[in-house]
């Protein structure tokens, strides 16, 4: 533990960290960017996931929705994930204390393990439910873990902003 | 402007839904859900237009597919953020912010009414081998630029009341 908690003063005394932490326009900037692109990466995923439950785009086949789609979600990811980096190391000790923020790692950590899962085993099967019938049922788990894990993420990410030192 | 946010604050209505612990950040969360989904619609329509995406869809479709996202998820944002407002009317009514918020809003909403009805009326000049690609690009340009600043100035709003 004493680790991590050096780790996480010296990730905030780096000088980016304190750059964004004393500047009155770059966290909310960079905020905005990451709120932009996490609504791109759950909106894209949500347009698969739908998919998989059978609930939308229907007339669609599986791969091609996929091949569509997941190039968006994975370039609004890194997004994301860059941005979200930026604004975690500016005050990375309260972060990690924060519940929420770890609510919302553990359910990214949960939806990342059920896209492997439905990458390595489950879409190896796609061919018999790509399109026209209804998708295998481990397929369709799939998108009910991860739609309901990244409406998860996207609700403790908000609640972070209600318990971290940030405005509402 | 400024008494009128007063009074609603003073409703017994608004500080109920002040006090409660739960209710401001549930209503927030479904409120960006909704508006997650209306980016993602309009950013999938743009790319069909601009060919990035969805190639092998017509306009047709796509629209068919996209904008009851837009319209539904307006129908979700309009009394979760009405809701809002009631709780904290000084945030938002006398927030200049919210106004631009509001503005862009009314702006998105009309060119995506505009864009469905022409599209109804006649897919061909939507279509990629449509001559003119002028009147595609602006449409679709200005509506993602429309819906992110959206996005942009709603999460402002916490930072400049």
């Amino acid at each position: 533990m004493e680790t991590v908690t050096e780790l996480l003063s010296w990730l905030e005394s780096t000088p980016l960290a304190l750059a964004i932490a004393q500047s009155t326009i770059a966290f909310p900037a960079i905020e905005i960017l990451h709120v932009i692109a996490i609504t791109l990466v759950f909106g894209t995923i949500a347009i698969v996931d739908l998919r998989l439950l059978g609930l939308g785009s229907n007339n669609r086949a599986v791969t091609e929705l996929c091949r569509d789609v997941l190039p968006w979600t994975w370039g609004a990811y890194a997004i994301a994930a860059i941005s979200g980096s930026l604004l975690f190391i500016s005050q990375a000790t309260q972060y990690v204390a924060n519940p929420a923020f770890r609510m919302k790692m553990l359910l990214m950590l949960a939806a990342g393990i059920n896209m492997v899962v439905f990458e390595l085993i489950t879409f190896r099967g796609v061919a018999k439910w790509d399109r026209d019938v209804p998708v295998a049922p481990a397929g369709k788990l799939a998108g009910a873990v991860s739609l309901a894990c990244w409406v998860g993420v996207v609700g403790f990410a908000r609640w972070v902003g209600f318990t971290v030192g940030v405005p509402e | 402007m400024s008494a009128f946010a007063q009074w609603i604050s003073d409703t017994s209505l608004s500080l109920a839904i002040r006090e409660s612990v739960w209710l401001i950040p549930m209503i927030q969360i479904t409120h960006i859900v909704a508006i997650a989904m209306i980016v993602t619609a309009a950013v999938m329509i743009t790319a069909r237009i601009a060919g990035l995406a969805s190639r092998t869809q017509t306009m047709r479709e796509i629209a068919h597919r996209f904008l009851p996202w837009i319209w539904t998820g307006l129908i979700v944002l309009a009394p979760t953020g009405t809701v809002l407002i009631i709780a904290e009317p000084q945030r938002t009514l006398g927030n200049p912010t919210f106004w631009w918020k509001m503005a862009m809003l009314a702006l998105a909403v009309a060119i995506t009414a505009a864009f469905q009805v022409s599209l109804r009326r006649d897919a061909e000049p939507w279509e990629d081998r449509g001559q003119k690609a002028t009147p595609r690009r602006i449409f679709a340009v200005s509506s993602v630029l429309l819906w992110l600043g959206i996005v942009a100035t709603g999460r402002l709003i916490a930072y400049t009341y």
